[in-house]
């Protein structure tokens, strides 16, 4: 730093500069209320119509989960593998529905809050980070879904249902590294509004959400496995079915190895272009 | 004791010029023959625009300075600067204390919310933390008076409701510098003296407060200190009611302003038989001081020159007032009044319309020339000049600006 700027800097707290970088984390931080009250403010808005807003959220992978079941198991005819069909589909949907909901809210935080970006100053990672709260809201709801029929059909609760969190962070960190993708191309080239319910369409043909993961041969199962979701609803349904499904590990670790490289991707896109926002908005 | 330092400020955009020719197909811009030749090389169509240049100044604890100039001058982009919302180009900030910034009070509420609600969403984004809300929250809905509204979703209220509950939510900030953008522009006279004797007590408490707006009296009333801001570059700084002067004694571009202008070369539609050639704008001003300016209650004289290019006979010749918004305010013509010209060719006439007591609320208004027939235009310039009209100075009651665009003289009665 040339002499004078370091005069200027020593007469200030706060000293901004071209492209200053210092306390990214440390600002978020101490922005973090921002991120409770983005949240809330989801949440709530999600749930204003109370019976309307929660109905939606469990009739929806209700109906799916019938449609997928009369297609994979009576149509396709397809072998379900340690449990009755309609769990295992709904098992793959809960984490889909929280993964696909999450990336495209995401994917248009920036946009959608706009105004805000372009008037008031605030760690722009707050935005995107909070999205994930109506998401998991969702989830948890259709989760109360999933254990009644688990009654329904005479399912016993295992130990393993413990591990259903740890999957469930799995499923937020799968999501958040695209999704900052997303939200940070999105604020620059608009047409990312138009890819992401395409993107998301696609992912569910290329998830084992109607069907079980083990249909597919031994040897393109790591290949499977770069598709993060993969791993999660394997990871759902070895939780509920007490590990009678098993999980294949070496995907496991390929779906690691992708979402953390899509993590450290993602938020060193974001924090690139997350200055520029208020000025391309 | 600086509590806010700017040196050497910059801030560049680039600007896509979006007017000049483009490759339309992708097989127009993959043309390989075109890539592979190095002399025919493609010249980008962008631009460098300095909206902030070499911007210097500094404020002191308690300090309540203005900030004036036209739109897009770069006061905004200053104000975003300072706050944080965009980085600077080059040069430095430095800043003893937080920044809260009401570039447009509301923002981040949230109309399916409750008006409580919207308080902590709008005050936790605007930096405070939440036990300073909940302290403060009795003070913030006295405040805005809105206490029986406060379980009502914001969408219900109405536009001043909303303003006031922003507003009062902003007031209660605890930062050391307060940024304020025309957020007295709107809500009813007596809110807006609330706000003003808000700000007051504010800077009195020893807090700085930059404050920009387009209302000259409340700068001038409110501002001892101001900075008068042309094209990004600071023009004067120090007295309010100097920098007042410079700014209304100041002409912005070529079409601007009073005076007489050449129109030839403007954007025009039309058949051409007769062609506009010049117009002349003159304020008669009521204050009779030197400022060259048109202030609200002024007589407007204008003053077209019309040149015959071929026979033209018994033709309507107009002149439009448009707000900024296109709205169509005032349309005076010949026909209005029964009569009508005509041109021999070469032959040049002047029409000269006074619009006498022209209550134009202060803002910018568009002067557009019309000459033809019904449903055939002769010449046509929708955007000839742009002027504007200031507020009267004398005979100002209450400093306050209210919306609309006509301000029409009225007596008032009480019973």
């Amino acid at each position: 730093m040339p002499q004078h700027e370091k005069e200027f800097a020593s007469q200030y707290a706060v000293v901004i500069k071209p492209r200053s970088f210092q306390g990214y984390w440390k600002e978020i931080w101490q922005f973090r209320e921002i991120l409770y009250i983005l949240a809330r403010r989801d949440i709530v808005v999600r749930y204003k119509q109370t019976i309307v807003g929660l109905l939606w959220t469990l009739i929806k992978p209700l109906l799916t989960m019938v449609a997928f079941t009369i297609v994979f198991s009576k149509i396709a005819d397809l072998p379900s593998t340690g449990m009755p069909y309609p769990v295992l589909v709904l098992a793959g949907l809960l984490p889909w529905y929280f993964f696909s909901n999450t990336l495209g809210e995401m994917g248009n935080s920036i946009v959608n809050n706009q105004s805000m970006v372009s008037k008031i100053y605030f760690p722009r990672l707050l935005l995107p980070f909070s999205t994930i709260s109506v998401g998991l809201i969702d989830l948890l709801i259709a989760l109360v879904l999933l254990f009644v029929l688990m009654i329904f059909y005479g399912m016993a609760f295992s130990v393993t249902l413990l591990m259903l969190p740890f999957f469930m962070v799995f499923c937020a960190l799968a999501c958040i590294g695209p999704g900052l993708l997303f939200a940070g191309m999105n604020v620059k080239y608009r047409d990312v509004r138009i890819v992401i319910p395409f993107i998301i369409q696609f992912g569910l043909y290329i998830s084992p959400v109607g069907f079980s993961s083990t249909l597919v041969s031994e040897n393109l199962r790591m290949l499977y496995a770069i598709n993060p979701m993969v791993s999660v609803i394997d990871g759902f349904r070895w939780c509920i079915s007490a590990g009678q499904t098993p999980i294949f590990w070496p995907g496991f670790m390929v779906s690691f190895a992708v979402t953390a490289f899509m993590l450290v991707v993602g938020l060193w896109y974001f924090r690139r272009v997350d200055k520029t926002f208020a000025d391309v908005i | 004791m600086n509590v806010l330092e700017i040196r050497e400020l910059s801030k560049k955009y680039i600007i896509t010029n979006a007017e000049k020719p483009r490759y339309n197909t992708l097989a127009e811009k993959l043309d390989l023959k075109r890539l592979l030749s190095k002399q025919d090389k493609v010249i980008p169509n962008k631009k460098e625009f300095y909206a902030l240049e070499n911007i210097s100044f500094a404020a002191k604890k308690g300090e309540r300075i203005g900030i004036i100039g036209r739109n897009g001058a770069g006061k905004s982009t200053l104000l975003k600067v300072i706050s944080r919302i965009t980085d600077p180009t080059t040069g430095m900030i430095g800043l003893n204390g937080r920044v809260a910034s009401l570039l447009e009070v509301g923002t981040g509420f949230h109309p399916e919310l409750t008006g409580r609600e919207n308080i902590f969403l709008n005050g936790t984004i605007l930096g405070m933390r939440h036990d300073e809300i909940c302290k403060k929250f009795d003070d913030i809905v006295a405040f805005s008076g809105l206490q029986e509204f406060m379980e009502v979703p914001v969408k219900r209220y109405s536009s001043g409701m909303y303003v006031r509950l922003a507003f009062s939510v902003a007031a209660h900030l605890e930062s050391e510098i307060l940024i304020v953008d025309e957020v007295l522009a709107v809500g009813d006279a007596a809110f807006q003296k609330k706000c003003l004797d808000k700000m007051d007590e504010i800077s009195n408490s020893g807090r700085t407060i930059l404050f920009v707006s387009h209302n000259l009296s409340t700068v001038q009333s409110m501002c001892e200190r101001s900075i008068y801001i042309k094209d990004g570059k600071i023009i004067f700084d120090g007295k309010t009611s100097t920098a007042i002067q410079k700014y209304l004694g100041d002409g912005q571009d070529k079409y601007f302003g009073l005076g007489s202008f050449d129109v030839t070369e403007l954007r025009r539609q039309g058949t051409g038989d007769a062609l506009f050639e010049n117009v002349t704008l003159e304020a008669v001003n009521l204050e009779k001081d030197d400022v060259p300016a048109m202030r609200t209650g002024d007589d407007l004289v204008i003053t077209t020159t019309l040149k015959g290019i071929n026979t033209v006979k018994d033709t309507n010749v107009a002149i439009i007032i448009y707000d900024i918004y296109g709205g169509r305010i005032i349309d005076a013509n010949l026909a209005i009044q029964g009569q009508s010209v005509s041109f021999a060719p070469g032959e040049i006439k002047n029409i000269t319309f006074a619009l006498r007591d022209v209550l134009l609320k202060p803002g910018e208004y568009v002067l557009g020339l019309w000459c033809g027939i019904p449903n055939t235009n002769i010449d046509a310039i929708a955007e000839a000049i742009r002027f504007r009209v200031d507020e009267r100075l004398s005979a100002k009651k209450f400093s306050i600006t209210f919306d609309g665009v006509y301000q029409c003289n009225y007596d008032i009665q009480m019973g």
